[in-house]
């Protein structure tokens, strides 16, 4: 007697047919989608890292940047002094509305010049310079004013105080910040009181580029019973670069 | 000849090759639109997340801001520091006082590392007004700037 296949064994073929192709599907479509998904999800935190490494290193720059004219006034010079770790390219200096672009590379903590850019004097002028970065730093000397005195000479007028010391707290208390151009017999002196919970910052202004002495004393809150001096030596002597 | 004659048997037959058939027709079919179905996936979300990358690569700043209060004439250098190129719609310029307003919405393109001029004219503003200065770029990213009229 031969035994017939039965339905049960149609099916079973069908249904390892139907299997093979689901893990078909499975293998070809829905796992490389996957991977794919997760391939361009990764690219895509990857640029968000980078994107913000980048803000990051942009939020770093650090440039004190001087102008001053030079020889007859019809020139200017630029000095600027990279403040940060990272390399700076400053690829553009404005002078008012008018910009030069340039490419002079800043290492970290180092400091460069441009020089001789020609200005039409008498007249106002501000100078920025502008980074690689999209930052942009004016300078500390803005507005360098040339007047006529005739004869057909010119004169820089500075302003009295177009220079600052920078004062910067970074603890709580009460702080008095003398500023000399001479310990012992000085022609300017100037008092600043900081009250600083905790930081705090101050500009100090000076009449002209020289050496500085400060002295800071420190009163740290009325609910201290001990009252401590502190009083940086005065050997800190900041010199701004002189002009010319 | 009596395999010819006998029949019996033959509907089993019949019935599994009809039945891997309809099987194998339909699993093929579903394969292939999974296939397809995936590939528009992968390509339209590969698409999006493209987007979104020049979305967030984008960066441009208001570099230098002049008026002329002869022309009436605002300018603004915006600065594409980013790598990716910008299309600015629009930059708009309000007047601390509110009583001035002005914009410039030409589509201006402006390539990576470059800087554009624009232009916003007529605006009326006075001396020792403040303006406060917006930049649109097509993508949705903004860039702000203020500056006071001297």
């Amino acid at each position: 007697m031969r035994r017939m296949p039965s339905s049960r064994a149609n099916s079973g073929i069908a249904t390892v047919l139907g299997m093979l192709i689901f893990i078909g599907v499975l293998f070809t479509c829905v796992i490389p989608l996957f991977l794919y998904v997760n391939q361009v999800n990764s690219f895509y935190n990857q640029r968000v890292v980078e994107m913000s490494q980048f803000d990051q290193d942009r939020e770093t720059e650090n440039l004190l940047v001087y102008a001053f004219p030079v020889g007859n006034l019809t020139q200017l010079n630029v000095y600027i002094k990279n403040k940060c770790a990272l390399e700076v390219r400053v690829v553009r200096v404005w002078v008012n509305q008018i910009s030069y672009n340039i490419s002079l590379i800043l290492s970290g903590v180092s400091e460069g010049n441009l020089q001789n850019i020609t200005i039409s004097i008498p007249g106002n002028f501000d100078i920025w310079v502008t980074t690689e970065r999209g930052n942009v730093f004016a300078s500390f000397t803005n507005t360098i004013q040339i007047i006529a005195i005739g004869g057909g000479c010119y004169r820089w007028v500075q302003g009295a105080y177009n220079f600052g010391i920078p004062i910067l707290v970074t603890q709580s208390g009460t702080f008095k910040v003398t500023v000399t151009d001479n310990v012992t017999n000085p022609s300017f002196q100037t008092v600043v009181n900081i009250k600083a919970a905790p930081n705090a910052y101050r500009l100090i202004q000076v009449p002209k580029p020289g050496i500085y002495y400060i002295n800071v004393d420190i009163e740290l809150w009325q609910t201290e019973i001990r009252q401590v001096d502190w009083e940086v030596p005065i050997a800190p002597q900041v010199q701004i670069p002189q002009g010319p | 000849m009596r395999i010819l004659t006998d029949k019996r048997g033959l509907s089993p037959v019949v019935a599994t090759i009809i039945l891997c058939g309809v099987v194998l027709i339909l699993g093929i079919s579903a394969w292939s639109l999974t296939y397809t179905v995936s590939s528009n996936l992968q390509t339209s979300y590969y698409e999006d997340i493209e987007k979104q990358i020049d979305k967030i690569s984008e960066r441009f700043t208001v570099e230098h801001i002049a008026y002329n209060s002869k022309e009436l004439t605002l300018r603004v250098w915006v600065y594409n520091y980013g790598d990716v190129d910008i299309e600015v719609i629009q930059v708009v310029a309000i007047v601390s006082t509110g009583d001035a307003e002005g914009a410039n919405n030409t589509a201006i393109p402006i390539t990576h590392g470059k800087m554009v001029k624009i232009e916003i004219s007529p605006l009326n503003a006075a001396e020792g007004d403040e303006l406060s200065i917006t930049v649109m770029s097509r993508r949705n990213n903004f860039a702000y700037a203020t500056y006071a009229i001297k």
